[in-house]
């Protein structure tokens, strides 16, 4: 018996002793990192010439070397470049083709394309080789996006002239995505899969080790000018804890705020880094079922709509992430947007009085509304890694309790988030808003959310049909934007929608990285890599 | 003649110690005393903070334990004194919920199986050995994402998992207790096999299982509290103490004490039963006796 009891305090002391050391452990590797930054400070005052090597954490792998539809959607304009690309503001601006126009009739685009360009492998860029490229797409991963494209013609080798099936007033912004990339003709294989990364932008790739890392050297003869960064290093770490701690103790120079919420919150406070942050094209948003359930009543959807103080909570949890909603877009689509409409503003008795005027009651006095003998109870579907929609739906939750609502949580991965969206399987779903590739939202209400062809449709009416039909073929610039505002204007009229936020492109970096350009457009974000320099 | 002498008075040493041992063993009575207090604290939940555990106030967001919030607030600025005790009811009452069904079903499975023995007993043998080689958590962790995440589905996944064991133990002590001279006497003076079962075998093995369960308590909350970590359990705003961990995880760096109080209270608790469970084995083991 006291043998026991002995080797008991005995495993109890050995417990305590563990958790001790366990916590030395820790102070000690802390003191090493701050030496070890002392002493760069030091050999920093030395004067030695910095070499311009930057090392990014990232959270994906470069995964393949087709930029249709293997590789990362965020490294392809680093190797790639684009017929038409969108600068840092999001405003096409002239990439492999210097200029461009479009017929009266609007079917056929002539493109100018820029001289003296070489691949990597020393192909030169010629009116064939985006032949060649545009006419693989057109089979395979661009599909959608060339579908109008009747017949592609070299007229001499750099003017290239794309004859279409019908006219398409956007065709110039649909060449846009990092998926219709230009890539040499001799990386792609008789069946059209690239086999190598070999395209005409500022940095090559040099080696990539699957799942560890891949490294880009610059290219001395990019068209936009030589970067300085002589070479970019890509570690590859999915969790944000662990890349933010890989910044904290310099591992990495730089890592992107995307899905890295509370990491970025953290590193922000820290003297040695900074933030660069700028609006970008997306939004959150949270769909209503306006086909079945409470929701069906425009007034109960309104009512929520009134019920959250979107403007109070977002910049409250999410920082520097994300921006409070200011209108149906974010603000890269300011001119196509109608600046008439506003959302619904933050007023719990309009909702209350919407919610009563519906009919629903609290007749059981337990704090949730009643018709008919039916409880106002909802479900709000999202995303389960998004730690943004996870964290704002805690708040929703609990706003929408204080006007009755009892609103349960249904966290999806993605795949089956999609799924319900397509199935209309909720009652509000939280999503990112996608297919708002560039420049222009023309894409966005036709096969997107608001025609009744779309597989995502979540409200329409035959007037939006007729609306968004007629801003396709339309090619009167000041027709269109009055199309433009009278769908947004009409969408929101009916409240299927809620904007939750606008997200932020954030980059986190080291003090020592300078000139870093954030980008608009959420795939262009790691292009100001090119003007970046390293004290 | 001698044996059975020998046997009353076993029985009887037994039975003037145990108190006397209780008191002995001083770690178990660390473990009842903590348990009891864990216990008394949840319990007056309401009568030691006026703070609503799923109270969300964007202005006191990730304090520091000050007088108002004991423990400090969480991300979303809910009182963790508040959510810990009121955790702490809803992660014990699903761990005894979870234990009542395991042993009901492990028990009277096991004594199924030991008792009628044959096609049977082979047959149950044969799906128990199955369900033995999953391991545990993925299966738990199966079934739980099969049926969706809330607290029921993550109590039948558990309890789906757990009874494996009490029915194989249960089955080898009914093996044995089945051999003996009283059950055969039984038997032959024409008792019916119900009253077999509940008279003279269920008493035989009922010690050894409680001390199982109460070593199994622990293991269970941990179970639990794993399955809500990982957001298969106690849905939000339902305070639980792995969800709370779970929430906490990012802040571990800015706010610690987001995650420490919850996980130091399932430390105490799991310390607790196990502390409490390895008291009973003592006492009920006859090597120390």
């Amino acid at each position: 018996m006291k043998h026991i009891v002995f080797k008991k305090y005995f495993s109890l002391i050995m417990i305590i002793f563990l958790m001790g050391s366990v916590f030395l452990v820790g102070c000690q590797s802390g003191e090493d990192i701050e030496s070890a930054s002392t002493e760069s400070v030091k050999s920093e005052g030395l004067e030695i010439i910095t070499p311009q090597h930057i090392i990014i954490g990232e959270q994906f792998d470069l995964r393949g070397y087709d930029p249709g539809s293997s590789m990362s959607d965020f490294v392809r304009a680093l190797i790639y470049n684009n017929l038409v690309e969108l600068n840092m503001d999001f405003e096409k601006s002239p990439g492999l083709a210097e200029s461009w126009e479009m017929s009266e009739d609007g079917k056929t685009w002539t493109f100018q394309l820029r001289e003296n360009v070489l691949f990597h492998d020393g192909t030169p860029w010629d009116a064939d080789a985006a032949k060649i490229n545009l006419e693989i797409r057109r089979e395979g991963t661009g599909k959608g996006w060339l579908s109008a494209v009747e017949e592609v013609e070299v007229v001499n080798t750099h003017t290239l002239a794309i004859h279409l099936k019908e006219p398409v007033y956007t065709f110039d912004s649909d060449l846009t995505p990092p998926f219709l990339a230009m890539v040499s003709p001799n990386a792609f294989d008789k069946e059209g899969n690239v086999t190598e990364a070999i395209g005409t932008g500022p940095f090559k790739l040099e080696s990539w080790t699957k799942d560890s890392e891949f490294i880009m050297k610059r290219n001395e003869d990019y068209f936009g000018g030589t970067p300085t960064l002589e070479k970019l290093t890509f570690k590859v770490i999915p969790d944000a804890e662990t890349r933010a701690l890989a910044l904290q103790a310099g591992e990495i120079d730089m890592m992107s705020g995307r899905e890295a919420l509370t990491a970025v919150q953290r590193l922000k406070s820290l003297p040695n880094m900074k933030i660069v942050k700028k609006m970008g094209q997306t939004s959150e948003l949270i769909f209503f079922n306006v086909y079945e359930g409470p929701f069906e009543d425009a007034r109960v959807r309104q009512a929520v709509a009134h019920a959250i103080d979107f403007n109070d909570i977002v910049p409250k949890l999410l920082e520097d992430l994300a921006e409070a909603p200011s209108n149906f877009f974010a603000e890269a689509y300011n001119s196509f947007m109608n600046n008439d409409t506003t959302l619904p503003q933050y007023n719990v008795e309009k909702a209350k009085s919407l919610l009563d005027e519906a009919g629903w009651q609290d007749v059981s006095g337990d704090g949730i509304l009643e018709k008919n003998g039916q409880q106002l109870k909802v479900k709000l579907t999202l995303g389960a890694s998004n730690e943004e929609d996870k964290i704002l739906s805690a708040v929703i939750q609990n706003q929408l309790s204080e006007i009755g609502i009892d609103l349960e949580l249904v966290h999806l991965e993605s795949g089956a988030l999609r799924e319900a969206l397509v199935e209309k399987n909720y009652d509000m779903i939280m999503i990112g808003q996608w297919l708002v590739p560039h420049d222009d939202p023309t894409n966005h209400y036709l096969r997107g959310y608001w025609h009744s062809d779309s597989t995502y449709s979540i409200y329409t009416s035959p007037e939006l049909d007729a609306s968004i039909e007629k801003l396709h073929i339309s090619l009167d610039t000041e027709e269109r934007l009055n199309l433009h505002r009278k769908i947004q204007a009409e969408i929101l009229e009916n409240t299927p929608v809620l904007v939750v936020f606008h997200r932020n492109n954030v980059m986190v970096m080291n003090e020592k990285v300078e000139n870093f350009e954030i980008s608009t457009g959420t795939w262009q974000i790691f292009r100001g890599l090119v003007n970046t320099t390293i004290r | 003649m001698e044996h059975k002498i020998n046997l009353t008075q076993q029985v009887k040493t037994y039975k003037s110690l145990n108190i006397h041992k209780v008191f002995k063993d001083k770690m178990a009575l660390v473990g009842c005393v903590v348990l009891i207090l864990v216990l008394l604290l949840t319990a007056m939940a309401p009568l030691l903070t006026r703070n609503d555990p799923v109270k969300v106030d964007l202005m006191e967001r990730l304090n520091p334990p000050s007088r108002t919030y004991p423990m400090g607030t969480d991300h979303l600025g809910r009182c963790i004194f508040a959510r810990t005790l009121y955790g702490g009811r809803v992660s014990m009452t699903i761990a005894i919920i979870v234990l009542i069904i395991i042993l009901t079903i492990g028990v009277s499975i096991g004594l199924l199986s030991g008792y009628m023995g044959g096609f049977i007993d082979n047959f149950i043998m044969r799906v128990i050995d199955i369900l033995l080689a999953f391991p545990g958590l993925i299966l738990a962790l199966a079934i739980a994402g099969i049926l969706g995440p809330n607290l029921m589905n993550t109590m039948i996944a558990v309890a789906a998992v757990q009874w494996v064991g009490y029915a194989r133990i249960v089955r080898g002590m009914v093996l044995s207790i089945k051999e003996k001279d009283y059950v055969k006497i039984a038997s032959t003076s024409g008792t019916s096999h119900t009253s077999i079962i509940l008279r003279h075998i269920l008493p035989n093995i009922i010690s050894p299982i409680i001390v199982l369960a109460t070593l199994d308590v622990g293991s269970i909350i941990l179970r639990i509290a794993g399955l809500s970590f990982l957001g298969l359990g106690a849905q939000p705003p339902t305070p639980e103490w792995g969800a709370m961990i779970n929430d906490g995880r990012s802040y571990i760096q800015t706010a610690p004490w987001v995650i420490f109080f919850p996980g130091a209270a399932i430390l105490l608790v799991v310390m607790a039963f196990n502390l409490i469970g390895d008291g009973l084995r003592d006492l009920y083991d006859p090597k120390s006796v």
